[in-house]
């Protein structure tokens, strides 16, 4: 088990918009996803971490969490950019165009998006110098 | 898959018992507060932070959302569990025990935070 977050999910009210956004945002992270019924669909697996995304459980509307985001590491530069492409072309909401952030002291390459419910989302590559 | 993960709060000193109380009983330490404002913990290479909203709005709950934090036993599971709830969370859920997920058996236990995030504690037995 990599790290300390097994998975995430996320709830939608509209899973086929969810889908789509999520299929196309992994896919640019290089991470295979698999779809269920049609209404939930997850990402990765348990060595590396999950994602899943469906409707709620208790049958009420999904909302987005004012203040949260879900900080995703991808494999390099360009993948952070195609992650912010591919969200922009598939419902996504922009929240911060791809580019340099000086948040620490490695030099870091990040984008943040909304997914089509509204939650905040960033894609995040930091060079190791590796 | 993650490089970190944050959640919002509308009252982070209670969010510093919490988080403080579920961290330290699965071997963290407590939060740190950064220059932001914003408390953060490290633990096992991750990251996760607990802020105010950044656009002045309250903190608000995701509905059909959570968060998963891996666990080393049951007992680590028990010991997080038994922790937030002694520290402001709620216990959500069945209590903390074994489930089968489609022939998949993991330990499971549910919290939510103080403001109201739905949080799981995963054992995946090997």
């Amino acid at each position: 088990m990599a790290g300390i977050f097994t998975h995430v999910r996320v709830g939608s009210s509209d899973p086929a918009a969810s889908i789509a956004f999520y299929d196309a945002t992994f896919a640019a992270l290089g991470i295979p996803g698999q779809h269920h019924e049609g209404i939930h669909a997850m990402y990765g697996d348990h060595g590396t971490g999950m994602f899943m995304v469906g409707p709620p459980a208790d049958g009420e509307s999904a909302t987005c969490a004012n203040g949260g985001t879900i900080g995703l590491a991808a494999p390099n530069a360009e993948a952070v950019h195609a992650w912010h492409a591919a969200g922009m072309a598939n419902g996504g909401t922009d929240e911060g165009a791809p580019g340099p952030r000086d948040y620490g002291e490695k030099p870091m390459v990040g984008a943040y998006l909304r997914d089509p419910v509204g939650n905040k989302l960033c894609a995040f590559w930091v060079d190791l110098g590796e | 898959m993650y490089s970190h993960m944050m959640v919002g709060s509308n009252d982070l000193e209670k969010a510093k018992t919490f988080y403080d109380a579920v961290f330290t009983a699965i071997g963290g330490k407590p939060g740190i507060t950064d220059p932001k404002g914003r408390l953060v913990y490290l633990h096992n290479g991750g990251i996760f932070l607990v802020t105010k909203p950044i656009d002045g709005e309250p903190a608000c709950v995701s509905n059909g959302s959570t968060i998963g934090f891996a666990m080393d036993s049951p007992e680590q599971a028990d010991a997080w569990h038994a922790a937030g709830a002694a520290a402001g969370g709620t216990e959500i859920e069945d209590p903390p025990g074994m489930r089968d997920m489609n022939g998949t058996k993991l330990y499971l236990a549910y919290l939510r935070d103080p403001d109201g995030h739905k949080l799981c504690a995963l054992y995946r037995p090997d």
